[in-house]
């Protein structure tokens, strides 16, 4: 508390402000303000975290996700590619910032469908990593795009889980293909990083932007 | 501050139109299209959705998708389709009191002149015969090029009777 004229309170303690605590009348100087802090209530707010840009052969790692401010991601990608064939987008999360990543227990469904050469369906109960979220991008013509939503990755009671929707066309033929899925790492634990490679994990991504956001709805 | 939904361009349908275009996409970033309540003048007519180049919807036969329907009449369907002239997100939608569609798409790479563009696709709707349809799939446009939009219309030179059609910019 401070004594200022601030939020409408002249000559008195003015209240500390916080998401979900704002109290007052506020001028849109002090709205704009109070945002920039991230101070103001604003639900379903988009903030853009960090985005990466891959022009050569790589693997991406986001540890600074702030996963103790939101409980939501939402990751875009656009225009990626791998270096090499036969490669599926691979992700992995971490408990300790990204120093390792945990290898097991990864659980998911996809369902896939191809414009030429069919649909199927893709489960896991024990993977290695979340994966084919979409496979098979490399080459003249053969990109990707998709978003994945990423839940509960800083609560340390809560599985943290995924939902995704991708839009690619596959290596060499150029045909279409589309995945959707979820998927869940059921130990209850914080999160607070994860790399993006082919499953092969030997820094295959060679193109690409990769957002990440974080909503904050609660 | 940066990590917002923008809007681009919105338009709502308040009398009959042929087509509605959205037009503005002048970035790499990725941009989201949401439609709401969006109904056929004339029951049992296709959405169709095109790329634009300066605003101009493109009718080549360089349409690519594949979706899965979830419907709750019968067991789910796929769809696949290459060469199309149009991506149709939505089949034989209805017309009659209560019927109506929504989706959203997320478009990728329509700035970039030298890569295909692609879409995502969530849609639902109340079809002519009254059932409830999921669809949830994507599709390319398989000409490298520069795309500034997108563009709704209905098989048969249909007309919107209503819908609300609104472009943002994820940033």
């Amino acid at each position: 508390m401070s004594k200022s004229n601030k939020y409408g309170y002249v000559g008195v303690d003015v209240p500390e402000q916080s998401f979900g605590n704002n109290k007052g009348i506020f001028n849109p100087a002090e709205i704009n303000e109070l945002v920039a802090d991230n101070k103001w209530t604003s639900f379903g707010q988009l903030e853009l975290i960090e985005t990466q840009t891959v022009s050569s052969a790589t693997s991406l790692i986001f540890n600074n996700i702030k996963e103790d401010v939101y409980n939501v991601h939402f990751l875009t990608i656009n225009d990626m590619q791998f270096s090499i064939s036969g490669e599926n987008l691979a992700m992995r999360l971490s408990t300790d910032n990204g120093s390792t990543f945990i290898t097991s227990g990864y659980q998911y469904g996809q369902q896939y469908g191809q414009s030429s050469s069919g649909f199927g369906e893709l489960k896991y109960t024990s993977r290695a990593y979340w994966d084919n979220f979409s496979s098979n991008i490399t080459g003249t013509n053969s990109k990707a795009g998709m978003y994945i939503y990423l839940y509960n990755l800083g609560d340390s009671t809560k599985y943290s889980f995924y939902t995704s929707q991708s839009t690619a066309t596959v290596q060499t033929s150029i045909e279409y293909q589309m995945r959707f899925g979820s998927g869940v790492l059921a130990t209850a634990s914080v999160h607070n990083a994860f790399q993006l490679d082919g499953d092969g994990h030997t820094s295959k991504l060679s193109s690409g932007t990769y957002s990440l956001y974080g909503i904050r709805y609660s | 501050m940066a990590g917002q939904l923008i809007q681009v361009a919105t338009e709502t349908v308040t009398s009959a139109v042929a087509s509605v275009t959205l037009t503005g996409i002048d970035s790499d970033d990725v941009y989201m299209v949401t439609v709401a309540n969006v109904i056929p003048t004339t029951d049992d007519k296709n959405l169709q959705v095109r790329v634009t180049v300066s605003g101009t919807a493109q009718t080549s036969s360089n349409y690519d998708e594949a979706s899965k329907n979830l419907r709750t009449d019968t067991t789910f369907s796929n769809s696949a389709l290459t060469n199309l002239d149009r991506w149709q997100p939505q089949s034989a939608s209805g017309s009659a009191t209560g019927e109506s569609g929504n989706l959203i798409l997320y478009l990728f790479n329509f700035n970039n002149a030298s890569e295909y563009s692609f879409v995502t696709v969530e849609s639902n709707y109340i079809n002519a015969s009254g059932n409830l349809f999921g669809h949830q799939g994507g599709g390319v446009y398989t000409v490298a090029e520069a795309h500034n939009g997108i563009n709704f219309s209905l098989e048969s030179s249909d007309t919107f009777e209503s819908g609300t059609f609104t472009l943002y910019k994820v940033v």
